[in-house]
């Protein structure tokens, strides 16, 4: 029997060693092979390192090393490596060198597996100050940074391990390919950070590490921004957020709410994701639309807005578009403003796909309500950075196109109506998102 | 301190290569801000200066590409009295290696304050910035600068180096006594702008830019203090630059043999073979003293 030496802290691996070899003796992480030969009483002594996890099927107290053997290193095998448990003789000279390397001069390499790398701790990690406290906290001389929007898609990468003897690779920061989009993959997903190689809080913010070792395996995707259907009483709402919940069952729903700046405020307060989603209620979402877009870290203030197609007019725009928004921003939205999307930031994006048809023509109010919504926007040209000329068209396209469609000339009296509405009464224009209000105005408009 | 705490910004006004620099940038620091299209240098680096969120800033002109290694760099900024750090730009067309060009980092509240250029109080802050004791030059290159992407850009910026090197602190001197005044680090400046470039794509309009712009300041009535302003310089490239190369190189010529009378400057014409062994012997001469002096 020989002595047991643990180099490390009283961690977990500690308090497994001792419960199985009581005699096991802990030695701080710092202590030289000059002071653990003084330290032991036998001809030979093991040390187990903190960074390797005994096997259950090995026993040190039963190991004898062979008289011959008895002047090597006795290292064992790490799982596939030489670089883990040693039996170490007392009466030979070895460098601290040698003994902080693992990489003996006289060793016997032992083809017995007797124990295997620790796991390299995982942390979550969404700010420089989650990779400080991650720096600060790892108990494992390497660490994996998974940022919130990545999803894993091969854990198998979970075992990469950098062998002891391998020090370039211990030392650097490492990166593994992640599929963004459908057709971008980048190196900002999936990181081995080395707790000696710290980074700066820009490189964490934009996940993207200036000096770094890729790796060319593709083991994570950016995860699916959180999905919330919003709706009123549109009388289709339940109809298309069961088509949207087959496609996407995670998809969330805000209904009832009054006012559409709270709904879109209570609806970001449901997600966890940094960038949301929003269906309208009246939204028939195309096959060909998936939620697979992501965004680029210095993209995150940006409105997304895509193109929709109305089914009375034929016109196609952002009008009833799936919205991509940021979620704090949507949050701390300006409640005032008339157009909701353009107060939740400065910076819109009129993206080019088409993600959906707006049914809004369900019956006469909807119809009329939605129309009247539109163009008294349209009219008071309230959309930042909207052009006149542009504006102008939609607006003749709302009041002119679409009688024969089904309830066409509803939707075509209450773009009239928005229309007026602005041209007479242009201070108040933030009654178009007081429903109560409009439907006041269309039992006025229609009973004459 | 390490470089790559501070915000970096793009500064680009009409430069042909400004967008494919600044998606090289952007590959490198995805987080680098952008500067466009604002008139006069001073406006243009206050605007730098007010979308960096970090005390202090780094500039990169839109004619460079940027080495990686830069922002590897841990930098003793302890004292106080400096408020811009600037590194060597390397000029792909003649082979220098100096200020111009090169990336800078500034004190936000120092560009804040500074009066420069088309703000200019002082004479001599009038063309260029004026740092005097708080500026720290770094002799070393971590950016090539591509001035010559177009003839236009090639030509102006041998012409503004044309004007400001035979300047003495920003300051005109008496054409008799120009080689005796100014400092001999601009002379030699002066003499690679205008003799070495023949070889590079464009690279004849840099050296007629800066003959020109020596000729133009020392030699004519020409308000030097025009030379800061973009619009005029395209007025003036318009004006004076011939369109064929023929002409072109009899107009370098000429303008060799008038400075060399009028300001005993002796720049000779150097042909695209000349121009690319001098290139070459330039680079390897500068190499072998970083072997000798360890710089």
């Amino acid at each position: 029997m020989y002595d047991i030496f643990y180099v490390g802290s009283e961690d977990d691996n500690w308090i497994n060693l001792k419960n199985k070899y009581p005699n096991s003796l802990i030695v701080d992480p710092n202590t030289d092979i000059y002071q653990l030969k003084k330290k032991s009483f036998t001809k030979m002594f093991w040390v187990i390192w903190n960074d390797v996890v005994l096997t259950d099927n090995f026993n040190l107290n039963e190991y004898r090393a062979t008289k011959w053997d008895e002047h090597f290193v006795h290292i064992f095998k790490n799982t596939e490596y030489y670089d883990g448990i040693c039996l170490i003789p007392k009466n030979i000279t070895i460098s601290d060198q040698e003994f902080k390397t693992r990489c003996f001069q006289d060793k016997k390499e032992i083809n017995i597996i007797v124990s295997s790398p620790t796991i390299y701790d995982k942390f979550c990690i969404e700010s420089y100050d989650d990779y400080l406290k991650a720096l600060d906290n790892t108990t494992t001389e390497m660490f994996w940074a998974l940022w919130p929007e990545i999803e894993i898609t091969d854990e198998s990468v979970f075992d990469v391990y950098f062998s002891h003897h391998d020090k370039y690779n211990r030392s650097e920061n490492h990166a593994w390919q992640h599929k963004f989009r459908k057709d971008e993959v980048t190196f900002g997903g999936l990181h081995l950070m080395c707790k000696n190689k710290p980074v700066s809080k820009k490189e964490i913010d934009f996940r993207f590490l200036i000096n770094k070792k890729e790796h060319n395996e593709i083991v994570s995707k950016h995860r699916i921004y959180d999905i919330v259907f919003i709706s009123y009483d549109e009388p289709n709402a339940d109809a298309n957020y069961k088509i949207l919940q087959q496609r996407f069952p995670k998809a969330k729903r805000i209904h009832g709410v009054k006012g559409i700046h709270q709904a879109h405020i209570d609806a970001a307060k449901l997600c966890d994701t940094e960038m949301f989603w929003v269906v309208d209620g009246d939204s028939e979402l195309l096959p060909s639309f998936d939620f697979s877009h992501a965004v680029n870290r210095y993209d995150l203030d940006l409105v997304h807005i895509y193109q929709s197609i109305n089914p009375i007019n034929g016109l196609v725009y952002g009008y009833g578009g799936v919205k991509l928004l940021p979620t704090k921003l949507t949050i701390d939205m300006n409640i005032n403003a008339a157009d909701m999307t353009t107060s939740i930031s400065s910076k819109i994006k009129v993206m080019k796909e088409i993600s959906n048809i707006t049914a809004y023509n369900t019956d006469p109010f909807n119809t009329w309500k939605s129309a009247f919504r539109e163009c008294a926007k349209l009219a008071s040209k309230v959309i930042d950075r909207q052009k006149d000329d542009e504006t102008d068209e939609r607006l003749q396209t709302w009041l002119s196109k679409g009688h024969n469609k089904k309830f066409g000339e509803y939707a075509i009296r209450g773009a009239r109506a928005g229309m007026e509405f602005v041209l007479s009464n242009k201070s108040d224009i933030s009654l178009i998102n007081n429903f109560d209000w409009l439907k006041e105005q269309f039992e006025i408009h229609e009973k004459h | 301190m390490k470089i790559l705490e501070f915000d970096i910004v793009f500064l680009s006004y009409d430069e042909p290569n400004a967008e494919q620099n600044y998606a090289d940038l952007c590959s490198k620091v995805p987080w680098a801000q952008r500067i466009h299209g604002i008139k006069g240098s001073d406006a243009a680096h206050k605007a730098a200066a007010e979308l960096a969120e970090t005390d202090w800033f780094i500039t990169v002109d839109a004619d460079n590409i940027v080495n990686p290694k830069f922002f590897d760099l841990d930098l003793d900024m302890s004292n106080s009295k400096i408020k811009v750090y600037d590194w060597c730009g390397r000029n792909i067309i003649n082979g220098l290696c100096y200020g111009n060009g090169g990336l800078k980092l500034w004190s936000k509240e120092f560009v804040q304050e500074m009066q420069t250029h088309e703000n200019a109080q002082t004479e001599n802050a009038q063309v260029d910035f004026c740092w005097e004791s708080g500026y720290k030059n770094f002799p070393v290159v971590y950016s090539n600068s591509y001035i010559n992407a177009s003839a236009y850009q090639a030509w102006r910026a041998g012409f503004r180096e044309g004007v400001k090197m035979t300047l003495l602190d920003g300051v005109k001197v008496p054409p008799q006594d120009l080689i005796k005044c100014v400092w001999w680090h601009n002379i030699h400046r002066l003499r690679q702008w205008s003799t070495v470039g023949a070889h590079a794509q464009n690279g004849i309009y840099a050296i007629l830019g800066a003959r020109q712009g020596t000729y133009m300041t020392n030699c004519t009535d020409w308000n030097h203090v025009d030379v800061r302003d973009f619009e005029l310089l395209g007025n003036l490239y318009k004006e004076i630059v011939p369109t064929s190369e023929s002409e072109l190189i009899d107009l370098i010529k000429d303008l060799g043999d008038t400075l060399k009378v009028e300001l005993g400057l002796d720049w000779p014409w150097l042909d695209s073979a000349h121009s690319k062994y001098t290139f070459d012997l330039y680079e390897e001469t500068l190499a072998l003293g970083r072997t000798y002096y360890n710089v």
